[in-house]
């Protein structure tokens, strides 16, 4: 399930959004922005929205004060009415993923935010997989420097043992600089 | 014409033209001549005399300057009959005679005759006569001789005839008849010339009188005529000194009349100079006849007399100038100088003494006179014809300036015309101008109330957005449960039939109890009505404070209370400024109503507590502190409602705090305020009789202090 984390200062719309979606996602609501940023420690939460005005932090300010510790959620900005600077200081530095305003067609915020998801998911994949990418690298790697070694070693071979040599090295070199020539 | 005139009349009883030759000179001879006494210095009879002299002998007064001399002649008239004859010296200049008749040395009778220039005093019938006369004796004696002693210090001839009485009658009644007509013509110009001094009151002609005077009496008193006419005896001191003063009368008046009648002043300053100074030289000559040197006096009197020469170059001079009367005065005295040479010429005996020598100077004058008055008559005819010409010039002036100031008035009329149109344009236009300015004002008034409608809309829109977006999704909300509670309602509505029946349906609804966690359904259905309850009493609300602030429709004034007004632009505010001020309310719990227009009222506010508002965004946002106070206060006996709007800001310099109200005064960057907001906000609560008053210190803050009358 979805993790959703939702913060606004008015307590009305919190009851609202977590009726509306608890059946639909994990949903964690709160008034305050220090409560918020326990929550993403507490639990894997994939989509943050936050209202814009609210009276001790706005939005934009609340995720710019997350940006570091938790960059990968995707950010949604909620507010009341068209507020042009917002929109800009939201998409400028609090590298947000959509703007919603006020009153919210919850149709249209479920997709949103499972959109949202989709994309931390993928995401978090592929980030996943070029980790195992370059486990595999590693691993290969040691591999060849083993068998280069047993190469060198081998009494057998007279001489395709400086070909198999050379042939190893370029591969190890090439592993570990790939942009070099092969 | 004159001349002819004269002849005609007097010349045939005068025989004038014949007696030239009578003249006695050939038969004279100076015996000698020398200063002193004739009684006590006696010439010897029988002394002959050298050459005989001129047939008019001339006295030479050059020799002895001018002092008395005794010429002692003798005339022979042994060739003449001389039986009732009479011996005349025909002339008046000579101051003394003494006649001595002898025969052959032996003296038979002497006379004398005193007088210079004046009436003769002589024994015999002849006494009182311009020239002396002496009788001759009866009997004819062959060695006869006349000693003729003759006393002058003058230049002057000596015309001596011998004549018998009836003769020398007609001669003399000649000469007077000639002066007559010539005192005649002489008083005629006077009097003529005197009567236009007294019209025209030109005092050239008073000139020409005194000068008329001079000449005519200069002529006289030369042959003697003082004496008949004024009674002047030549032994008085009047008498003896008449033709000199005469002399000197005339050359005075001459010069003036000169200097007046060219306007040497104007027209030639350096011969007025001239003329001046031989004016003082006339002083110096006037003082020489009076201490008694009379014969230097008249010497001195023929010398400065020939100033009058001078005025021939002066009328030249003058006539170049371009002054056309100047050729008269030119004319008549280049006359009487011809004149007056022919005198002293012959004065000197290089004219022959005759009847037109004799009489070349009174003619002369004549001339000279008569053109000088024609002359001046020219001038009146000149000034006349000036003063008519200046008259009309005048006149043409007159109505050249008459023309000048009708058309004037015309291009006045025009003008004024021109000009007022020109206003009335010019005041169309202002009025457009006005009417636009009006326009353009109650649009900027309109643009400045929009914006506080415009920020209305925004807060307004704002503070609605949460009761309806959570209101909205409630309602969505609550009716999922309510579809959970549904059938739940519906499963315990199975709930019929026998135990066993019921078992595995009780089992289900538990199940499903289980599954959808009614509990917690019903506490958010509690939370959900909760919400919708609030959030629609929070639209309520906002509505309300919306109708409050929003009623800018009226002018008319009613009473509101100003607590009310402030809590409705509270609404407004709360949400605009969220963030940006805290704002604190501390409302008067006394009664706040005043008279007023309320929607305006809201404007002003929501205008002053933004201003203040903005005023702190220079503190970090939780020291920003805008509070709103309301009093009731009694001040000078009358209740009055006080709303201050107090920020924690910036505050205001002197130079700001002057110019706040000013319309388009803004601190504000371009774009974001009209700079009308205060002068609106001023305007509306001076429409209201309410005070405003600011205090404000840099970096702590305003406060904007209003006062109602309540």
């Amino acid at each position: 399930m979805i993790h959703v984390l939702y913060l606004d200062d008015e307590e009305h719309n919190l009851t609202a959004f977590r009726a509306a979606f608890r059946r639909d996602f994990q949903v964690h609501v709160t008034t305050l922005a220090s409560e918020a940023v326990r929550m993403l420690q507490e639990h894997p939460i994939e989509v943050v929205i936050s209202d814009q005005k609210m009276p001790d932090i706005s939005g934009v300010e609340f995720f710019e004060m997350i940006m570091s510790d938790h960059p990968d959620p995707v950010r949604m900005l909620l507010t009341g009415h068209a507020d042009i600077d917002a929109v800009i200081d939201a998409i400028n530095k609090g590298r947000i993923y959509k703007y919603i305003a006020k009153p919210w067609n919850e149709l249209e915020l479920k997709k949103l935010v499972e959109e949202a998801s989709g994309i931390y998911r993928q995401r978090a994949q592929s980030s996943e997989r070029s980790a195992s990418y370059g486990k595999n690298l590693k691993a290969m790697r040691e591999a060849l420097l083993q068998l280069r070694d047993d190469c060198n070693g081998h009494p057998g071979l007279g001489e395709e043992k400086a070909q198999w040599s050379e042939v190893l090295s370029r591969s190890i070199r090439w592993i570990e600089h790939p942009d070099a020539d092969f | 014409m004159l001349w002819a005139v004269l002849s005609t009349f007097v010349a045939p009883q005068a025989s004038w033209a014949q007696d030239a030759h009578r003249y006695l000179g050939k038969e004279m001879r100076l015996l000698e001549w020398r200063a002193g006494e004739a009684s006590t210095t006696l010439p010897n009879l029988n002394a002959s005399g050298s050459e005989p002299c001129a047939e008019v002998p001339t006295l030479n007064a050059s020799l002895h300057l001018g002092s008395p001399i005794w010429h002692w002649f003798e005339v022979d008239l042994s060739r003449f009959e001389m039986q009732g004859q009479w011996l005349e010296v025909a002339s008046a200049m000579c101051d003394s005679l003494v006649c001595i008749a002898s025969c052959e040395g032996r003296e038979l009778y002497r006379m004398e005759a005193h007088g210079s220039g004046t009436r003769w005093h002589q024994n015999g019938p002849w006494d009182g006569s311009n020239y002396p006369r002496f009788p001759m004796p009866d009997q004819n004696c062959p060695g006869f001789k006349v000693h003729l002693g003759v006393k002058s210090g003058k230049q002057m001839v000596l015309p001596v005839r011998m004549e018998r009485p009836a003769r020398l009658r007609s001669y003399s009644l000649g000469r007077d008849l000639f002066f007559a007509f010539y005192g005649g013509i002489m008083m005629v110009m006077l009097l003529y010339n005197l009567v236009l001094y007294f019209t025209v009151k030109d005092r050239s002609y008073l000139l020409y009188v005194l000068f008329l005077i001079g000449v005519a009496g200069s002529q006289l008193f030369l042959e003697g005529y003082q004496g008949v006419l004024f009674g002047l005896d030549s032994s008085t001191w009047w008498g003896m000194r008449a033709v000199h003063l005469m002399g000197i009368f005339s050359g005075t008046t001459t010069i003036l009349f000169v200097i007046r009648f060219l306007n040497l002043k104007r027209n030639a300053p350096r011969y007025l100079k001239l003329f001046q100074t031989f004016l003082w030289a006339y002083v110096v000559v006037v003082a020489v006849t009076v201490t008694g040197r009379l014969n230097l006096g008249f010497l001195l009197i023929n010398v400065v007399a020939s100033a009058a020469l001078l005025a021939v170059p002066a009328a030249l001079e003058v006539r170049r100038g371009g002054q056309k009367s100047a050729t008269f005065l030119l004319v008549a005295f280049t006359t009487f100088l011809i004149a007056v040479s022919v005198f002293a010429l012959k004065e000197f005996g290089i004219l022959p003494h005759n009847q037109w020598t004799k009489y070349a100077m009174p003619v002369g004058s004549i001339v000279e006179v008569v053109l000088l008055s024609i002359a001046l008559a020219d001038r009146i005819n000149q000034l006349k014809k000036e003063s008519s010409l200046a008259r009309e010039e005048q006149l043409k002036v007159s109505q050249l300036n008459e023309k000048i100031v009708r058309d004037q008035n015309q291009v006045l009329e025009s003008k004024v015309l021109e000009r007022t149109e020109a206003l009335e344009s010019q005041r169309d236009s202002l009025e457009g101008a006005l009417k636009e300015l009006q326009v353009t004002q109650d649009q900027l008034v309109q643009s400045e109330k929009l914006a506080s409608i415009g920020q209305l809309t925004a807060g307004i829109a704002h503070e609605l957005n949460n009761p309806i977006n959570f209101v909205s999704s409630s309602a969505q909300s609550l009716r999922r449960d309510f579809d959970d509670v549904s059938a739940v309602v519906a499963a315990l509505d199975q709930l019929h039939g026998t135990e066993s029946e019921l078992l595995p349906l009780v089992e289900a609804l538990h199940k499903m109890l289980k599954e959808m966690d009614l509990a917690f359904t019903m506490k958010e259905i509690e939370e959900l009505l909760t919400g919708i309850e609030d959030g629609a009493q929070r639209t309520a609300e906002i509505v309300k404070g919306l109708r409050i602030f929003s009623r800018m429709d009226g002018d008319a004034a009613i009473q509101a209370n100003i607590n009310e007004l402030l809590e409705s632009t509270m609404v407004i505010l709360r949400s605009s400024l969220n963030g940006e001020a805290s704002l604190v309310l501390d409302l008067s719990a006394d009664d706040t109503e005043v008279s007023c227009q309320p929607g305006k009222l809201n404007q002003v506010f929501m205008n002053l507590i933004n201003n203040a508002a903005q005023a702190t965004q220079s503190r970090p946002s939780a020291e920003r502190e805008v509070t709103i106070r309301t009093r009731r206060i009694v001040e000078g006996g009358a209740a009055k409602v006080q709303v201050a709007i107090q920020d924690n800001g910036v505050g205001m310099d002197d130079e700001t705090m002057a110019q706040i109200f000013d319309p388009f005064f803004t601190t504000k960057a371009v774009g974001e305020g009209t700079g009308l907001g205060l002068s609106i906000v001023k305007g509306i609560l001076d429409d209201h009789h309410a005070a405003l008053d600011i205090q404000s210190t840099l970096g702590q803050g305003s406060t904007f202090l209003i006062t109602f009358p309540a």
